[in-house]
């Protein structure tokens, strides 16, 4: 069942100029996320990929209701989620952010901190809610003798490890990770995610990941949108992403990412420049034509948007060439 | 093969902390030569930046380096004065830092800081100067290099503001580049315009560089040689090529398989469980003990020297898996005394090479 379904969202944001170019009229619209659409199932893991400033961090967070969208609908277990109360909404659907420094309050003991959760949501029984702690942190690999611990007795891992738990403490049907191990190491990244996918798999989350990491996006979804300039530019499943890219972005992307292998050498596609600031785009012509290998006149003005590939509804790609 | 540009024996930097000394570089040892790019690798905290750090004289206060050598062509920068080393920075052995925005003045052009340089090391004139500022900016792919001289840092994307820091320290035309993380701050297709023009810059100016970088994908693409380092210790030390086709050391080996690669297509990650030892209280013996699925008794007892695992100079591992091959020295028990200007004899891994071969 399509559990987060999102259709043309926009958030686009006021640039300000200063009171004058208001006066003037000249008010400016950075466009971080300029209609995009993308559907989550129970139990799928759909990672929105991407280099910074591409708007995906935006794009999740204003799909969740956290920031107002401007345009567009999300639906959420059918309904629209702007008829869900700010605690319906968190009951069913959790977010776990990169730095977990500013998400676990410094001065609570984690295990109050995932107490209280329970406790908000009204989760299980009064009674039984220090057992449901234990056995969170459990699962989440932290001994349940270091609950009365404070976050900053933890290293980074293991307070993304008490983010997740908390997270999973209200039995949410949606979790949302935005970049949450990109400021960790490769072992301890590894360790986390395991137990992450674990998780979602038992639990049958659906769950949407937010990366600039092409390894790690790989390996964590079933499915994945590459975003450029607010737009999703091509969408499929993560094998045929990854195997058979068709857009000239993700080509490029895929091409630029180093391999651990020194033997193998291989032709890369270096893109020239850098991505634009998404103000004032035109709403035809493609985003990526300044910096397309393969762009041509028609490309500045054509109608754009994600079409089927070769009729593959599940492989779209937002290219006239494709 | 020629003598080595730059040798580093037996370096320990150890930070003084009101609860003892926190050993950040722990008895490091390591030879780059000339035109060669050596990548140091390793996780946070690994100490990779502070050995770096510890080669551009750049240990401050409560940092300190506490034993060991760094012998520039043949001259030690650990004895040398202040004076001595700004002389030596710049004209031969110049830095490029992961946060290119943090190491610009904000206040001043770009110009304006390149031409400080250039007057301080060079006897160019004025105009020269800039000159030597258009050409350097223009290498370094900057368009229009004459009016972008004339702009602020942070006129700058993160690629261009690092392509003014190497132009920067390419301007004296140094021997040795010393980079830390000089891609990691940038997106993957801006790193790659990075790493295609350092590549290209070192081949044509046969620059040497050390590369400190988390990256195993940066390493495989931009090094020839190669050490990885674990709680302070380079625990492996060898070309590129061998020591991603064969490591010889555990926690090489778990390393190499837990990064993340987009041509994986294994359900899960490879993990190394645990953590990395509290760099005040390493144990006795070696340091990657706690999480190695081989650790044997001797392993938790003394600390592994460096064992040559195989012909090739230089490859060697701090394991003792490798026990009964010839030992480097220096070995941690022994350390060498300092000893004066080089020649061939101190020239490391070479010179016991002969006496092992069998």
């Amino acid at each position: 069942m399509t559990l987060l379904d999102v259709s043309d969202l926009s958030k686009h944001f006021a640039v300000d100029d200063g009171f004058i170019s208001e006066l003037l009229g000249q008010t400016k619209t950075l466009k971080a996320v300029d209609g995009i659409d993308f559907s989550v199932d129970e139990g799928e893991a759909f990672t929105l990929v991407g280099e910074s400033g591409c708007g995906k961090s935006t794009a999740v967070l204003s799909a969740l209701a956290h920031q107002q969208p401007t345009g567009g609908k999300v639906r959420f277990n059918g309904r629209d989620i702007a008829t869900y109360g700010k605690r319906e909404l968190r009951g069913e659907a959790q977010l776990i952010y990169q730095d977990q420094q500013d998400t676990l309050n410094p001065s609570m003991a984690v295990g109050e901190a995932i107490a209280e959760a329970i406790r908000f949501h009204d989760v299980v029984p009064k009674g039984q809610v220090d057992e449901r702690v234990d056995e969170l942190l459990e699962r989440v690999g932290i001994s349940p003798a270091e609950k009365g611990q404070r976050p900053a007795a933890f290293s980074g891992g293991q307070k993304q490890r008490i983010a997740i738990a908390r997270a999973l403490a209200v039995e949410p049907s949606l979790l949302v990770a935005d970049e949450p191990v990109s400021g960790l190491d490769v072992s301890v990244q590894a360790q986390i995610l395991n137990r992450l996918m674990d998780l979602q798999e038992e639990f049958g989350l659906g769950l949407v990941y937010v990366t600039h990491n092409l390894g790690i996006a790989r390996k964590i979804s079933d499915t994945i949108g590459v975003m450029y300039l607010g737009r999703i530019v091509e969408y499929g499943d993560v094998d045929d992403i990854f195997e058979n890219p068709q857009h000239p972005y993700t080509q490029a992307l895929l091409s630029a990412n180093p391999i651990p292998d020194p033997t193998v050498d291989r032709d890369r596609v270096v893109l020239e420049g850098n991505m634009p600031d998404p103000i004032d785009t035109d709403e035809t012509g493609c985003p990526f034509a300044p910096r397309c290998p393969e762009a041509t006149a028609e490309c500045e003005t054509a109608a754009m948007g994600l079409e089927p590939f070769e009729g593959d509804e599940k492989h779209q790609v937002d290219c006239i060439y494709r | 093969m020629s003598p080595p540009l730059l040798e580093v024996e037996g370096l320990s930097t150890h930070f003084k902390t009101a609860t003892g000394p926190v050993k950040a570089v722990d008895d490091n040892s390591l030879t780059l030569h000339e035109g060669e790019v050596f990548g140091i690798v390793g996780e946070s905290g690994s100490g990779k930046s502070t050995l770096l750090r510890s080669v551009m004289g750049l240990i401050d206060d409560p940092g300190e380096i506490v034993s060991g050598r760094i012998e520039y062509r043949g001259r030690d920068l650990t004895a040398m004065s202040d004076a001595e080393l700004r002389e030596l920075r710049g004209n031969d052995i110049s830095f490029v830092f992961q946060e290119p925005t943090s190491h610009l003045n904000p206040a001043y052009t770009v110009g304006d800081q390149i031409t400080d340089v250039l007057q301080a090391h060079t006897d160019l004139d004025a105009d020269e100067r800039w000159e030597r500022v258009y050409n350097l900016l223009d290498r370094l792919g900057i368009p229009s290099p004459e009016a972008r001289a004339e702009s602020y840092p942070h006129e700058f994307s993160g690629g261009m503001a690092q392509r003014v820091c190497i132009a920067m320290a390419l301007a004296c035309e140094p021997d040795l580049l010393l980079a830390d993380e000089p891609t990691s701050a940038l997106d993957v297709t801006i790193q790659a315009q990075i790493i295609d023009l350092l590549t290209e810059l070192q081949a044509d100016l046969g620059l040497s560089m050390l590369w400190v970088t988390h990256d195993m994908g940066v390493v495989a693409e931009t090094c020839d040689s190669m050490g990885v380092m674990y709680a302070g210790n380079i625990v492996e030390d060898g070309s590129v090529e061998s020591v991603f086709d064969d490591p010889k050391h555990p926690y090489t080996e778990a390393l190499l398989r837990t990064v993340p690669s987009h041509l994986d297509t294994e359900p899960r990650f490879d993990t190394i469980e645990g953590t990395p030892p509290d760099l005040q209280a390493l144990p006795d013996g070696c340091v990657f003990q706690e999480r190695c699925p081989e650790a044997m008794d001797v392993c938790r007892n003394e600390r592994p020297p460096y064992y040559e695992v195989s012909d090739e100079a230089g490859r060697v591992s701090k394991c003792f898996l490798h026990d009964g091959q010839p030992t480097r020295p220096p070995s941690p028990s022994a350390p060498e005394p300092n000893t004066p200007i080089a020649d061939s004899k101190t020239d490391g891994g070479q010179s016991t090479d002969r006496e092992g071969d069998r």
